[in-house]
């Protein structure tokens, strides 16, 4: 590869004109992936980087009420350094099982959600979080729900020439989350594949239930977890073993190996069937 | 392109390719023998320096984002008082890390001392077992480097200084 121009930009407006002029640049932030996965950067043609790893309008976290959102370039070191990490229920336990310490140190948290040719670990907790992502580009600024991301045959879609500004995380507080690697094989290999889930319980009730599996594609059915939602703890045998073949029938159509299906369905039943050990 | 950083205390400029390997150029460049250049992946954790106080694994880092930082090795850490007192620690518990990993556990451990740390106290596991290498046990390191921390309070550049 050949890197013909890095811009630093000192602002988000000059990094949004920089890729204006190179439709085709890479933004840098972290930069973990980019520099552990070499195929991620093209090989054919002139490189251009836009490096806004230090953009102080990317490295904000705030907390209101309702939400809490956190600038693409905050480190996951940083968001697990919170004070109350866990208000972010799948999130911080997916950032905190990303790499080590130090790697974590680099990564950004817009950098597990913009990478191009993958969902990495952190996208299945933001798809159950509903999280909102803000995207930047010559045109102007638009906030979306974190499923726009996903495009047909639930495959990343990161658009062209847009810059992840900042996402939004709804203040919801969960009863039971859990965060796995699914599968043994860790990330860089293709088949790698994390899978989360959160659940809500109001006295004794499954007020609110989300899963969904990250990887090659994401998995993520609402309307299946819909059936689940309000029906009384401990759930039947009969309701956990139809939701369970049901998520993994979905990953299996959705081209996850049956390996990895089946552990799936393992992962989601243990959830399930006693949602009080993963309280966080 | 031109790089310009600070390294163990002192500015230092060179020219690299924009996505050389901070570890790469650590090693080749700066004569610091410390850094190993062993997986590229930020997996064994050998490379890590401090960039602006925070242990990261320097093959992780390019060039360019080297730049304006400040660096600190092994080598800048071993003139610091804060690695008498890691090594003080560690014959103390009798614990004695092979060559490959003590300059990054050391490092780890350092970084854990800064008053800019996340990783004081609690995250001291985290942060040192971002080291791969099984030479010494788990515990004992640990004991050691908690033993480390407990000698030392405070920031470690007072106005004094």
């Amino acid at each position: 590869m050949t890197i013909d121009d890095v811009a630093r930009p000192a602002t988000v407006q000059e990094a949004v004109a920089s890729l204006k002029r190179r439709p085709d640049a890479i933004l840098w932030a972290g930069g973990t992936l980019l520099m552990s996965d070499p195929s991620c950067i093209p090989a054919d043609r002139l490189v251009s980087i836009v490096d806004i790893g230090r953009l102080p309008e990317l490295a904000g976290i705030h907390r209101t009420e309702r939400y809490v959102e956190v600038g693409a370039a905050v480190t996951l070191a940083s968001l697990l350094a919170l004070p109350k990490p866990a208000l972010l229920g799948p999130l911080a336990m997916a950032a905190a099982a990303v790499g080590t310490a130090s790697v974590r140190n680099l990564a950004t948290l817009g950098g597990t959600i913009a990478c191009r040719n993958r969902f990495m670990s952190c996208f299945a907790a933001l798809s159950c979080m509903d999280a909102a992502v803000e995207l930047r580009d010559p045109r102007g600024v638009r906030w979306h729900g974190i499923h726009k991301l996903v495009g047909p045959g639930n495959r990343p879609a990161f658009p062209e020439a847009s810059m992840l500004t900042r996402v939004r995380l709804p203040h919801l507080s969960w009863d039971a989350v859990v965060v796995r690697a699914l599968g043994d094989p860790p990330y860089p290999h293709p088949d790698a594949s994390t899978f989360a889930a959160c659940a809500r319980i109001e006295q004794g009730v499954l007020a609110d239930l989300r899963v969904a599996v990250s990887g090659r594609i994401l998995v993520r059915d609402r309307s299946l977890e819909m059936t689940l939602a309000g029906r009384r703890l401990p759930l039947s045998r009969r309701e956990i073993g139809s939701f369970s073949s049901d998520m993994a029938a979905s990953a299996l159509a959705l081209s996850i190996p049956p390996d990895i299906s089946s552990r799936l369905e393992a992962y989601v039943s243990a959830f399930l069937d006693h949602p009080e050990e993963y309280a966080l | 392109m031109n790089v310009t950083f600070i390294l163990n205390g002192e500015d230092v400029a060179c020219t690299a390719g924009a996505l050389d390997r901070l570890s790469e150029l650590l090693r080749d460049t700066f004569g610091m023998a410390s850094v190993n250049t062993d997986c590229g992946s930020g997996r064994c954790g050998t490379c890590l320096v401090l960039m602006d106080g925070r242990p990261v694994n320097s093959c992780l880092v390019p060039a360019f984002r080297a730049r304006d930082c400040e660096i600190i090795t092994y080598e800048g850490f071993s003139r610091t008082d804060d690695y008498g007192r890691v090594q003080a620690a560690f014959d103390r518990h009798g614990v004695d890390l092979c060559p490959f990993c003590r300059p990054a556990r050391y490092l780890a451990i350092g970084s854990a001392m800064d008053a800019r740390s996340d990783s004081r106290g609690a995250d001291l596991p985290s942060v040192l077992s971002s080291v791969l290498c099984t030479c010494s046990s788990p515990a004992a390191v640990l004991a050691a480097a908690m033993d480390a921390l407990a000698g030392r309070q405070g920031p470690r550049y007072s106005r004094d200084h």
